[in-house]
């Protein structure tokens, strides 16, 4: 169970009512699952300080019920946030329009997906309270609606406009807000999100690999807050980050380049940095407008030597240089500079300044010599300031720099300072129970005087080896071992983890131990196919008419490898006597062979130690029963078969069991590990998926399947986003499928609808929500599966 | 002879080498030895193995391999007329009664206990035994066995034996290099060299997606079928969609790359 129980809060909610009680306790329930203790202390601490302010209780039920929920799709830093604004905006609204605050927060968490949008959220609702109070209520119940078509920017700005436009006009304020006046809809119009980074990555992702043949790491910043230019894409560790949406580029001229082919150019371009920059220069003594300068020269380096291999790319390029007239009121220096790049790009176009056009001969005169060499870029970059100030105005402020016109080129931090990649700071943070210990080697001496617990757990802080067996006094001749002594645990694999916001592997991310549990009592087993007799005889006919039957002769077939002695004399009388004879004349044989190899893995996580609504049983005793009757029922049949389970204590401990290996039929030794079956610790599944793939991968057969018995979700105490795991349980059965495995998931969770489809596929999963038939219902279903 | 006639090649087909496969190839028939050609889909083997035939000035029998055929398929089986049965031969007896190269193309396609029955003919006993027909062909001196794999798509449940394997000698195809594919392309649909290269780079672009969410690249067949159309003047980036991008991938994302690909090279 976990380390935190509802009891030691009660003392929080003592003056309280029934309703909020059984509140209380249900969202327990349903966060203890999302949460880890810690993360369930905040909660539940937060809540008793919400009950403490005194504005009623409502508002506690809500934030009970919503917090999991948005949870799930954030992660669970979120929840400190989400306290701390309820109390922030509670001095300045009604705990009505608070809860309706918290009613919105699981919907908009599900759109934006993200912890830094949701808590940019809060702050909105925060400033919006202060600003237009009045305006809440309509807003919130227009919520679902606004986050569908804005971004967190877009939004921000819908709010801001309508706060300060109707500060005074309090009718107009709430139409505003309402969505009922038509300035509301035409601002609404006008923010709406152009095209979105997170629908685009894959494409992107493609478009790179199809002409780079190398993956590239791309990640969306959220610019566009208060201006609707957004942040610059930029590099940095080589890593793109590119901003969360793009709206289509309209030049001046009307002329209109869609937001995916900026994407594109904004990918080309930092591709070319990447493929081409090898050394960074050193900026500090030089002055902004030559930093310019250089990244001007090396920003046309790259991508003219980009354009040697893919000449048709500088279409997407040439397309977002600004035209004459958006040019109009920018800085001539600026001006000069967009003059000379699209110059260089653009055969058909001359330079303006005639001394652009001169210093771009000697530009193409240098490329021609040594287009590798980023040192040539600084050369020519600090010369062409010189001649810039020489020609123009070279006064301007530091900002109007920054705002360059030309929107795919990053800020080349890039190429001004460069590090290797750091991938060793990041997530090695957490080290599992399991390996926080000393281990060494004792002599018997030692083991008999200075021996404190003997019965210590796997977690203890040390552990102590004796060569030899080892026989207490109190034991009585019985060594240590034989009462105490744990199964041993086997070399370490390692796994891929898919990262989806990446696209990418991380590689050898999850290790992997197989190990086994203490055997139990196989008469527990025998005691469970007993009480399950008559489930069994139900099946008895089912599983007749499943055993195999071998070779099969097909009669009267159109096509085959032998004649049918008896149609061919038919067919010869036919023919003697003028009727047209039946073609069926053929043998066909076919082999009528089961050749199934199944993997039966069993989530062991800690929450099947949960009780069954309505029953005197675990989850997990449930599932051992419906194992057993499973393992019986195949041994039948004839099929092969493999009994495992999982569990997992972070990423650096994935615990495999193996309780039923392929070669061993359902003999004692097997029941006795069946009836060994503990629960305990989270669910990553990605790994074990894979895992038990390449066990079945061991066998031959024709048909190879993966039935996962699972009650939740993948879920680990190191993972915050919950959609990593999922993500990745996802991937790890697209590559079994990849290898002809088949899996299948039986989920004991009724509400396991909105992700099991999404990790194992249409019609690839089942929710048994009467658990108490899941002893009757497994078998049955793996009949009617491999039938 | 007379029974393969129909069999031979009658107009030399054109054939870029890439390497020295010619003068292997011919070293191999000159010992009769069995031939194994893999690569990737359009690549060029079948091809490759006709304009053989027709150099060598030897009948070709083709048979495209697949799940339903048994051995009796490629051996041949009785068939009823008026006055009882007569035995016919299958397309491998045939060649090698009367002396043929006999090609199994894709012959993973077919399954294991089917490709056995070539055994006895490509190792040094060279006779195809018709157990139920209770005749033992002696294979004829002109007798030569050559299949086509294709490593690519396979997958777990398909693979051939290795005993199998282990009786041919192996040619590895790939698509040829760029200014050779170009070459081929323009030569084959007849369209301008220039663009021909610019094809090429296309699939190429697709290529490198193999194993990224393409299981098999654009193959030369299918630049030779973009390069035709726009020989009959249809618009080129609308031949390569729909020659090239739409027949491999129902991916939308991967269409779209491979659109903006072609947008890339075509104007």
């Amino acid at each position: 169970m976990s380390a935190v129980q509802l009891s030691d809060f009660e003392q929080k909610f003592r003056d309280s009512s029934d309703i909020l009680h059984d509140a209380l306790a249900g969202s327990f329930v349903e966060a203890s699952k999302v949460m880890s203790p810690n993360g369930l202390k905040v909660y539940l601490d937060g809540a008793g300080a919400l009950h403490a302010m005194g504005k009623g209780e409502d508002m506690v039920i809500s934030f009970l019920e919503e917090t999991p929920m948005v949870v799930r799709e954030v992660g669970e830093s979120i929840i400190g946030e989400i306290v701390f604004s309820i109390m922030k905006m509670s001095s300045q609204t009604s705990a009505s329009v608070l809860v309706l605050m918290i009613a919105s927060l699981p919907n908009v968490a599900r759109r934006m997906s993200d912890f830094d949008l949701l808590k940019g959220y809060l702050r909105l609702m925060e400033r919006m309270i202060a600003l237009a109070p009045r305006g809440m209520r309509p807003m919130l119940n227009n919520i679902d609606q606004l986050t569908s078509k804005l971004t967190l920017g877009g939004l921000r700005r819908w709010v801001l406009y309508g706060a300060e436009t109707f500060k005074r006009d309090f009718k107009a304020q709430i139409a505003y807000f309402e969505l009922s006046s038509m300035e509301s809809i035409q601002i609404l119009e006008q923010e709406r999100r152009g095209t979105l980074f997170i629908d685009n990555q894959r494409k992107l992702q493609f478009y790179l690999r199809a002409f780079y043949n190398r993956d590239f790491f791309l990640r969306p910043t959220s610019g566009d807050y208060e201006t609707k230019k957004g942040l610059r894409p930029y590099i940095e560790y080589g890593v793109m980050h590119i901003p969360d949406a793009y709206d289509d580029y309209k030049h001046a001229s009307g002329r209109i380049v869609p937001g995916i082919d900026c994407y594109r150019a904004v990918c080309a371009h930092a591709a070319a940095h990447i493929m081409e920059t090898r050394v960074a220069f050193k900026g500090d003594d030089l002055n902004p407008l030559q930093v310019a300068c250089v990244s001007l020269i090396e920003d046309l380096r790259v991508e003219l030597n980009t354009l040697k291999k893919f000449p048709g790319m500088k279409k997407t390029w040439i397309a977002l240089h600004p035209d004459d007239e958006d040019l109009k009121e920018l800085n001539p220096f600026i001006v000069d500079l967009v003059d000379f790049s699209r110059a260089a790009l653009d055969q058909k176009y001359t330079a303006k300044q005639s001394f652009n056009s001169d210093f771009l001969k000697l530009f193409i005169k240098k490329m021609t010599k040594m287009p590798e060499s980023s040192a040539m870029s600084y050369e020519l970059g600090m010369n062409y300031y010189e001649l810039l100030k020489t020609e123009t105005d070279v006064k301007i402020s530091a900002s109007a720099l920054v705002s360059t016109p030309i929107i795919y080129r990053d800020d080349n931090r890039y190429i001004w300072e460069y590090e290797e990649l750091d991938w060793l700071s990041e997530g090695n943070d957490y080290v599992p129970v399991s390996q926080r210990q000393v281990r060494k080697n004792v002599n018997i001496m030692e083991m008999y005087n200075e021996l404190d617990v003997e019965t210590a757990g796997d977690d203890a802080q040390e552990i102590w080896t004796l060569e030899s067996e080892y026989f207490p006094d109190e034991l009585d001749g019985v060594s240590l071992n034989e009462v105490e002594g744990k199964e041993p645990v086997s070399e370490p694999f390692h796994y891929n983890e898919w990262d989806y916001q990446l696209q990418l592997y991380r590689p050898n991310w999850a290790t992997l131990y197989e190990r086994r549990l203490r055997k139990g009592d196989p008469e527990l087993i025998n005691k469970i196919l007993k009480t399950h007799k008559p489930i069994a005889n139900q099946l008895k006919n089912a599983i007749d008419r499943m055993q195999p039957q071998g070779l099969v002769k097909l009669k009267k077939q159109q096509e085959g490898s032998e004649l049918d002695l008896d149609a061919c004399v038919t067919a010869l009388a036919d023919i003697r006597s003028g009727i047209t004879p039946s073609d069926r004349i053929y043998v066909k044989k076919v082999q009528h062979i089961r050749d199934v190899s199944v993997n039966l893995l069993m989530d062991l996580s800690e929450s099947t130690n949960d009780m069954v609504l309505g029953s005197d049983k675990t989850i997990l005793e449930l599932m051992k029963e419906a194992t057993s009757l499973l393992s019986w029922a195949i041994d039948k049949i004839g099929d092969k078969l493999t009994i495992s389970g999982f569990a997992s204590d972070s990423r650096h401990d994935v615990q495999y069991y193996r309780f039923k290996p392929f070669q061993y039929s359902f003999n004692d030794e097997v029941k006795g590990r069946l009836a060994g079956i503990k629960g305990g610790l989270s669910t990553r599944m990605g790994a074990a998926i894979r895992h038990a793939g390449v066990d079945l991968l061991t066998q031959s057969s024709a048909k190879r399947i993966l039935l996962i018995l699972t009650d939740g979700e993948p879920a680990d105490i190191d993972v915050d986003d919950p959609q990593h795991l999922r993500m990745d349980a996802k991937k790890a059965v697209e590559e079994l499928r990849s290898h002809g495995i088949v899996t299948f998931c039986i989920s004991l969770d009724p509400h396991a609808d909105e992700y099991v489809a999404r990790i194992f596929g249409k019609n690839r999963f089942m929710v048994i929500d009467n658990i108490q038939k899941l002893p009757e219902r497994l078998p049955q279903l793996f009949i009617s599966l491999t039938k | 002879m007379n029974e393969l006639d129909q069999y031979k090649i009658a107009k030399e087909p054109f054939y870029q080498p890439q390497k020295d496969e010619i003068e292997m190839y011919t070293a191999a028939y000159m010992n009769r030895m069995p031939v194994m050609l893999k690569g990737p889909t359009g690549c060029g083997k079948s091809r490759f193995v006709e304009y053989m035939a027709y150099k060598l000035d030897k009948p070709l029998i083709t048979v495209a391999c697949n799940e339903d055929m048994s051995a009796s398929d490629l051996v041949g089986r009785f068939l009823l007329d008026k006055e009882g049965t007569i035995w016919k031969d299958g397309p491998l007896a045939m060649a090698a009664r009367y002396g043929g190269i006999c090609y199994l193309d894709e012959v993973v396609e077919a399954r294991q206990d089917t490709t056995v029955v070539i055994h006895p003919l490509t190792d040094y006993r060279r006779t195809l035994p018709l157990d139920k027909k209770g005749e033992l062909i002696e294979a004829h001196p002109d007798f030569q066995l050559v299949i086509s794999y294709n490593p690519g798509y396979q997958n777990l449940m398909k693979d051939l034996k290795q005993s199998t394997k282990q009786r041919f000698c192996g040619f590895n195809f790939q698509y040829p290099d760029e200014k050779t594919e170009a070459h081929i392309i323009s030569k084959e649909s007849g369209v301008d060299p220039k663009i021909a290269l610019k094809l090429v780079q296309i699939a190429q672009r697709a290529r490198n997606l193999v194993g990224h969410g393409l299981d098999e690249g654009i193959s030369t067949r299918l630049c030779i079928y973009a390069g035709q159309l726009i020989a009959n003047k249809v618009n080129e980036k609308s031949a390569c969609k729909i020659a090239m991008v739409n027949p491999i991938t129902d991916d939308l994302d991967i269409v779209d790359t491979l659109n903006a690909a072609i947008d890339t090279f075509f104007d």
